[in-house]
């Protein structure tokens, strides 16, 4: 049973790294969107690898995480030219 | 208590996870950190039951994780805090859907937010790679080591799923064969 669990576990790694694959391709476009991408990516692994302790721990939970990149969105979008903050659809 | 920090959780993972049942993850990462129900292993195994029963993903992974803090009420509780958010924003949303529909407003804070249910998922899977791959010797040698066999077998798996005629195998598949190999090679 152990055996076939450290095999499922590879799997799950597998099938995570998968999904981001696809996800990424259709929502990191363009500057914006992988400047977005990146910060979050630096404050949640931050928190979760690094162990970030006091108001960091608490910017980086999940939630905060993304009403920040719904902010960011609506800034980019309303304050760069259309060709940064990427045109509608 | 624990039904009602389950409910309050979930109910938080479906209001804020965007982007399918793989963004419930790190939001499931968070609340074993916080809380201790679990641990990232045990996160991995219900990743791989929740991909391998019927149904969508972020509602498996709350009834596992609901069953597993609080038996049967636990498996409820935390599927209905989940639910929850979404009922109530879509009956809102029905109500005016053309008009959500060419809001300008959603339109850009959800290009903010696609980026970043990305972002967290990378960030949990990260988590659970390491978890994974880097073994940890004795906590006073603090000694490091890779687990070769996972990582190859891992990078297997991942190119298997870019393989055109295997792509569309259903996740279960590459599981049960990963399984079948963790057991013929004794990992």
């Amino acid at each position: 049973m152990q055996h076939a669990l450290a095999g499922v576990n590879a799997c799950v790694v597998a099938l995570i790294a998968s999904s981001v694959i696809k996800l990424g391709k259709s929502t990191v476009k363009d500057g914006p969107t992988v400047f977005i991408y990146l910060l979050i990516l630096a404050l949640a692994a931050g928190s979760s690898l690094l162990g970030f302790s006091g108001v960091l721990k608490k910017l980086a939970s999940p939630a905060v995480l993304v009403v920040i990149a719904g902010v960011l969105g609506l800034c980019a979008r309303r304050m760069l030219p259309k060709k940064q903050g990427g045109e509608g659809k | 208590m624990i039904l009602l920090r389950l409910f309050f959780e979930f109910f938080k993972t479906g209001l804020f996870a965007v982007g399918g049942g793989m963004a419930t993850i790190p939001f499931l990462q968070n609340i074993g950190a916080t809380t201790g129900w679990f641990t990232d292993a045990d996160l991995t195994t219900m990743i791989a039951v929740s991909e391998s029963t019927p149904g969508p993903i972020g509602v498996n992974m709350a009834t596992y994780v609901g069953f597993t803090c609080a038996g049967l009420p636990g498996a409820v509780v935390a599927t209905l805090g989940l639910i929850t958010p979404s009922i109530i924003i879509i009956i809102i949303i029905a109500g005016m859907l053309k008009k959500f529909r060419q809001s300008k407003l959603v339109d850009d804070v959800f290009y903010g937010l696609r980026p970043a249910s990305t972002a967290l998922i990378t960030s949990a899977g990260l988590s659970v790679a390491l978890s994974i791959f880097i073994l940890v010797g004795g906590t006073e040698t603090h000694t490091f080591s890779v687990n070769w066999m996972s990582l190859v077998l891992a990078a297997l798996v991942f190119i298997g799923m870019r393989v055109p005629k295997l792509k569309k195998l259903h996740p279960i598949v590459f599981i049960g064969v990963s399984a079948l190999i963790g057991i013929l090679f004794r990992m």
